[in-house]
């Protein structure tokens, strides 16, 4: 049943896609924000979940892929995405139905329902995610072995780029070179697949679930209150209530070309005393409790204040900082053999299993 | 080994302050020092999950030096009890101090190679411990050249600073050496024999809880004296098998029970002086057996002959069919009681363990012919089988009661059942039949036998009575005795 989304959806959005990846600069989400919100007024944004389309209809990802680069310091012309989606039809010779998002958090979650606005294409209530990875070739759809190409990138400059590829691997070297060439940052089509296909391997609510995040956070009530309410959507639990003892940047060597330099965070909880860990790279990839691992990637890890309950960015962390370090399952594809070797922290340069794959 | 045992243990506070660990920088130590008796170079996080305890874990430095990393090792290090963890000098690892406090694990920063400090380690453990196989060898040579089981147990001892070092069989103490154990003691047991073979000793030493002793090298102590303490064993049990063939001949000689003591002598007379058995010599002959009917365990014959040095050590014990029998010298009545009195104190424990009796024949004045004091001893062994395993019984002590041991318990239950089912069927029985034992008891007084009970004589007429209704024959005279036995028979039963 498709959903007509309002200004104050977009608000809440914006918070459910910033608690989903805390670590990044909200920048650009509160400025994709408040696009949309302009330009919605007068004219309506259709939601719609995968099931309303006909199943051979092709819907393809959307979202940014950045190498380096804010979007906030080099702002989009506004038809780089359009221009993607229009190489893919091109490069397919068949229209797109519907587009999704290529995450379901941070700039990329929200990125579809200005796409959405300018294309007047529906957006879908899934992704190939469920929360937000660096890779492109991380997504429960290369999991079902759906194609990720032909891909389309347009930079701000106008230029534009369809990469015809097959492995995932191998487009993502691509792609960040292009991306790098591109300035930093492009807009990206990809994933084109059929609406069947999407539903089978993809991650569905992904925007309706970011939206009710971000009403319980968004709501005036007690912190303690806000984390029930996310323990009952989410299943999240809260690792621990800790003050911040350590900050350590480059914390760690890396050569695997991911797009962000390694961190870690060393806190204390201090009414048991345990000292606790955090690994970060773009998000936090590990929690380390009195050296147990205790959530690892595809974990979600988010860090809320624990006076205001809002979401902390890893970025504005101080030594002396009380937080509420929260984890959320990930989508369960994640959990299986084949969602574990493309996001366990060993595919992010650290030598170490996800607790479950012992029990699998 | 005259030196204590702590001498060739390794400690953190040694290798930092003079051995090979004196080039890291210590990030944390423990104040307890700590114990190093391995060192091992890990390239996966995972392999410290395989460490020994007292292991100093070195991260090799392709590893990295994130301080995710030290943090997990740290908590490995912890969960296997390991005494340090070292890793390349960072200052990465610095925010994991907290943690290595907070776990209690000794965290050291290596400055060169963590490699080439693990190697130096290693070879310093290796030296530590070739001291260790010196000593060892030392004892090997110390033990070998003991001949008695007694010899070797004490060379133990003594080279553990005389703990307490024990041979056992399935909970019973065969011989023992050096100070008695105790509670608190740390006991350290190792398998003495052929895992194959029917018996199977343990060699145990109580170590006391002061912690001077390292208990691995108690542990190789016992395991290098376990050839000795076989070779020893089998060596004393062979020389009994030898002196206990006069004993064992004259078990087998005494298969005609017809024949009369003097009839035997008269028979066997030149085989018996060829044995060295003298005429008129006083002997009082022990007999051990199962506590259950045909339940005879040749291999337990090691066993009992080193328990029945604790009796004895001049007189043989021989397997004979059936049981064990010795033949002890005894002067006078007394000599004979004090051996009864010494085999229960001494050995009536390791009986029960073992479900062994003993029986032993009548000491008498005339010194009776040895074939008849065999058999006493083995009458009064099997009539001890109904007192329950770990009875020693003299005959002397039975008499005519001897006789009731041989009377089939299961066949009289069975005739009770068959010849008097009312009785048995009544659901008073056991009240009725306890009266009727109790009367036959007492020669068929009521009175007596009532006062006995505590009972008015009216209350066990009337159960005399009901017995009599329940088809007991309690006046007929010739049935009286078979009565009496099914009554004691059916009284046994019901209180087991």
């Amino acid at each position: 049943m498709s959903t007509l989304i309002t200004a104050e959806d977009v608000r809440h959005l914006r918070t459910g896609a910033h608690f989903l990846t805390c670590t990044i600069d909200p920048t650009a989400i509160y400025i994709y924000a408040e696009m949309i919100q302009r330009a919605m007024e007068g004219r309506p944004l259709e939601l719609i979940t995968v099931d309303e389309l006909a199943a051979e209809d092709l819907v393809v990802a959307v979202g940014m892929v950045t190498q380096g680069l804010f979007i906030a310091d080099m702002p989009p012309v506004g038809d780089e995405f359009l221009g993607c989606i229009r190489a893919i039809e091109a490069s397919l010779g068949r229209s797109v139905r519907a587009i999704y998002s290529l995450a379901a958090a941070n700039i990329n979650g929200i990125v579809p329902l200005m796409v959405g606005l300018q294309s007047s294409l529906p957006v879908i209530d899934s992704d190939p995610m469920g929360r937000v990875f660096p890779l492109i070739s991380q997504t429960t759809l290369n999991i079902g072995n759906v194609a990720i190409g032909p891909i389309a990138l347009m930079g701000v400059t106008g230029e534009r780029a369809v990469v015809e590829v097959e492995s995932p691997q191998r487009a993502e070297t691509l792609v960040r070179a292009l991306v790098t060439e591109l300035g930093g940052w492009a807009a990206t089509a990809m994933y084109p697949c059929s609406a069947r296909q999407l539903k089978e391997h993809g991650v569905h609510g992904s925007i309706s679930r970011m939206i009710r995040i971000g009403q319980i956070l968004d709501a005036n009530t007690t912190v303690e209150r806000k984390l029930l309410m996310l323990t009952e959507l989410l299943g999240t639990t809260r690792i621990a209530r800790a003050r911040v003892s350590h900050i350590e940047s480059l914390s760690r060597p890396t050569d695997l070309g991911l797009p962000a330099q390694p961190s870690s965070i060393m806190l204390e909880d201090e009414s048991t005393g345990r000292i606790i860990h955090l690994e970060i790279q773009n998000e936090i990839l590990l929690v380390l409790v009195d050296g147990a691992v205790t959530a690892a990637v595809p974990d979600m890890v988010t860090l809320l204040n624990s006076e205001q309950g809002t979401v902390v960015n890893i970025d504005d962390i101080q030594v002396g900082d009380v937080v509420d370090i929260m984890k959320i399952e990930a989508a369960a594809q994640w959990y299986t053999a084949a969602g574990l070797d493309l996001t366990e922290p060993r595919a992010f340069g650290i030598p170490i299993g996800h607790p479950r794959r012992r029990h699998a | 080994m005259r030196r204590s045992k702590n001498e060739t243990r390794l400690d953190l506070a040694g290798l930092l302050a003079h051995g090979s660990l004196r080039g890291t920088t210590p990030l944390y130590l423990t104040p307890s020092g700590g114990l190093v008796e391995s060192v091992v170079l890990v390239s996966q996080l995972e392999e410290i999950r395989q460490v020994r305890p007292n292991t100093v874990v070195v991260l090799s430095a392709e590893m990295g030096s994130g301080g995710w990393l030290v943090s997990a090792a740290l908590r490995h290090a912890w969960e296997r009890r390991a005494s340090a963890v070292v890793v390349a000098g960072s200052t990465y690892a610095s925010a994991a101090v907290g943690l290595a406090q907070r776990l209690g694990v000794t965290l050291l920063a290596a400055d060169g190679d963590p490699a080439a400090l693990a190697l130096a380690l290693a070879a310093e453990i290796g030296a530590s411990l070739s001291v260790v196989d010196a000593e060892l060898a030392r004892v090997a040579r110390a033990v070998a050249g003991d001949t008695t089981l007694g010899d070797v147990l004490k060379t133990i001892s003594r080279e553990l600073d005389g703990i307490g070092v024990l041979l056992g069989y399935d909970g019973v103490v065969l011989a023992s050496a050096g100070i008695p154990p105790r509670e608190t003691d740390e006991v350290i047991t190792v398998e003495v024999g052929d895992p194959n073979s029917a018996v199977s000793f343990t060699l145990t030493a109580s170590v006391p809880a002061s912690g001077v002793h390292n208990l691995r090298l108690v542990r190789s102590v016992l395991e290098i004296a376990t050839p000795a303490v076989k070779a020893a064993w089998l060596l004393e049990d062979q020389l009994s098998s030898a002196r206990a063939t006069p004993t064992a001949a004259i078990a087998a000689l005494d298969q005609d029970s017809d024949a009369s003591g003097a009839e035997f002598e008269e028979k066997h007379r030149h085989l018996l002086n060829q044995l060295g058995w003298r005429e008129g010599e006083h002997y009082v002959a022990v007999w051990f057996r199962s506590g259950r009917a045909q339940d005879h365990r040749p291999e337990l014959t090691a066993v009992l002959r080193l328990l029945w040095r604790k009796v004895t050590a001049r007189s043989p014990l021989a397997e004979v069919q059936g049981g064990w029998l010795a033949l002890v010298p005894a002067e006078d009545h007394d000599a004979s009681t004090q051996l009864e009195t010494r085999i229960r104190a001494r050995l009536g424990a390791a009986l029960a363990e073992l479900g062994l009796v003993v029986g032993l024949s009548r000491w008498q004045e005339d010194g009776p012919a040895l074939a008849l004091i065999v058999r006493e001893g083995r009458l009064a062994a099997e009539s001890s089988r109904s007192m329950g395993p770990g009875t020693v019984l003299g005959l002397a002590n039975l008499g005519v009661v001897a006789a009731t041991s041989f009377v089939d318990m299961d066949a009289v239950a069975l005739v009770a059942e068959l010849t008097l089912p009312r009785l048995m069927a009544s659901p008073d029985r056991d009240v009725v039949i306890k009266a009727v034992a109790v009367f036959l008891d007492h020669g068929s007084s009521v009175s007596l036998a009532a006062k006995s009970l505590n009972l008015h004589r009216n209350t066990l007429q009337a159960r005399l009575n009901r017995a009599r209704e329940l088809g007991v024959p309690l006046d007929i005279p010739a049935e009286m005795l078979s009565v009496h036995i099914i009554a004691k028979v059916l009284q046994r039963f019901a209180q087991d």
